[in-house]
């Protein structure tokens, strides 16, 4: 059995680069972290214990970022400054494939919750649907009907960004 | 995956890197895990939590009469005071009284594990109590939140400030705003306060050290209101004031255990009462080992998927339960080590009794 110590020296830095994707807010990406561990710890017994660690752990990040959202919906500030607005995909001193990304991060950063999770559960922990379903606690199908609904909406909306009109459609 | 996939997943990967201090995520996350578990642990009133809804024996109600003036620095509110006012208080029914000195005659906190604390809140719906040695806690869950945003409070009470520095350590995740507290008129508490929460410490009695608590927003649905100093004060006063030490409550179960562990004691009595009816929980400490607890339970959904001696129990990952004579019954091995076998021989030695301050006596 795996002790809580060793799992986050193991675990930790890819819990950080996942909640940074699921809060924007590196900082309270930081803490959101901190916190899930924290109640890990309390119950790390039962946790150790679980079929997939990283599975309970993730599913613990995602609901209490869903939960923290709901909180805090007033007071998050995307402080990151690469955290920017659209227009700056269409600014003509910043390459076409950076500003590609820049306004691809923003608009998945603007998806629901749980469409985000379920994009960036699949896109960057590259984790099939059904893992992405037994995290978000949801069927396979729901979890590709989110994806679906989440991409269409991405490439509708990137498709809208002028400088990009080109790439986004090639 | 085609050139849009290709675009997001390079820009999530960008987006999340960056060094990660794993070193300072371990230390906050343990940090934070020490204030959960000691929250946790007074929320619940030490294993009140363990408790889950049984019919306990029939009602008795505090011997009646007008309430009795609160002692030392908890006396009766003033009219500019935000607390339940004294005219208007109905007590409610509460276990029988014990035969026991109060905290304000003398009596130790924790003695006999009877129940030295009250409160003369009308509003709790839930009350909750735990007593061990040298530490007592009252937790009250009222049907109504209070105009200061909280609807649960608990205090804790020690024989030291020393014991209670260290029973309620940790509870703030970040530096909160302090300033002193003069407790209606009487004795002059610190209070803390942050947007999450509020405590009061302070001493009502000689001997006796207390600290009262509320969460706020705990039902208060979104969005947040902001917890203002006058916020703070109002709850903790508010809180500070209900609380009684001047009668003594019995905490008991309705159960004996006729086999334990060697040398096993009773540590802990907690009781959880909703409205006229009340479940029970008590706490076992193995020498050497750790601490077991055997509550009430509801025989209702009672789901039996073994025996053990040739009784039927439901064993599950957690803990066990048995059904005896209409009563339902859950030994939780906590820390104490218990193998299975040994919760199981615990469990199935369970006889219903007449009420008693101590199972395994």
């Amino acid at each position: 059995m795996i002790e809580f110590d060793e799992y986050v020296r193991l675990r930790g830095d890819r819990l950080v680069r996942l909640a940074r994707l699921l809060v924007r807010d590196r900082h309270l990406a930081e803490d959101l972290v901190q916190e899930v561990l924290g109640r890990a710890y309390v119950r790390w017994d039962r946790v150790s214990r679980a079929d997939d660690i990283d599975v309970y752990v993730r599913r613990m990040l995602v609901n209490r970022h869903i939960s923290w959202r709901r909180r805090r919906s007033s007071t998050e500030v995307a402080i990151d400054p690469s955290a920017t607005h659209l227009d700056r995909a269409g600014l003509g001193d910043i390459g076409t494939e950076t500003a590609e990304r820049d306004a691809a991060w923003q608009l998945i950063a603007e998806l629901a919750p749980k469409q985000r999770a379920t994009l960036v559960l699949r896109y960057y922990e590259d984790l099939d649907d059904a893992t992405i379903a037994q995290i978000l606690q949801c069927s396979q199908v729901t979890v590709r009907s989110q994806a679906m609904r989440a991409l269409a909406t991405l490439r509708r909306r990137l498709a809208e960004v002028p400088a990009l009109r080109k790439d986004a459609t090639r | 995956m085609n050139d849009i996939d290709q675009v997001f997943t390079t820009a999530l990967q960008e987006r999340a890197g960056g060094d990660v201090r794993v070193e300072a995520l371990l230390d906050g996350a343990r940090r934070r895990g020490i204030r959960h578990r000691r929250n946790r642990r007074l929320a619940t009133g030490a294993g009140a939590a363990l408790a889950v809804a049984a019919v306990l024996a029939a009602t008795t109600l505090l011997p009646r009469g007008a309430p009795t003036p609160a002692p030392g620095g908890s006396a009766p509110p003033s009219s500019a005071d935000p607390s339940p006012a004294a005219s208007s208080i109905v007590e409610k029914p509460r276990p029988p009284a014990a035969s026991l000195a109060p905290l304000t005659a003398g009596g130790g906190v924790g003695e006999g594990r009877q129940i030295h604390l009250d409160t003369v809140d009308p509003a709790p719906f839930t009350l909750a109590w735990t007593s061990s040695n040298g530490l007592e806690t009252i937790q009250a869950s009222r049907g109504k939140t209070s105009k200061f945003g909280y609807s649960t409070y608990l205090a804790v009470v020690t024989q030291t400030a020393e014991r209670l520095d260290q029973e309620t350590a940790h509870m703030f995740a970040n530096e909160p705003q302090t300033e002193p507290l003069r407790i209606n008129g009487g004795a002059t508490g610190t209070l803390r306060w942050s947007q999450e929460m509020a405590t009061l410490r302070w001493q009502p009695l000689p001997g006796v050290w207390a600290m009262a608590w509320v969460m706020f927003h705990d039902s208060v649905p979104d969005p947040l209101p902001v917890i203002t100093a006058d916020d703070a004060r109002g709850a903790m006063l508010e809180v500070s004031s209900a609380i009684r030490y001047d009668r003594v409550l019995r905490c008991t179960a309705q159960f004996r255990l006729t086999w334990a562990p060697p040398g096993t004691k009773t540590s802990t009595c907690s009781l959880q009462w909703t409205g006229t009816t009340g479940s029970a929980s008590f706490g076992f400490t193995v020498p050497g080992r750790g601490t077991f607890s055997v509550s009430d339970t509801d025989a209702a959904d009672w789901q039996p998927n073994t025996t053990y001696a040739g009784k039927q129990v439901q064993s599950d990952r957690d803990g066990s339960r048995i059904v005896v004579d209409g009563h339902g019954y859950l030994i939780e091995p906590g820390d104490s080590g218990l193998t299975k076998d040994q919760q199981l021989h615990v469990l199935t030695g369970i006889q219903p009794s007449a009420a008693t301050d101590d199972p395994v006596r």
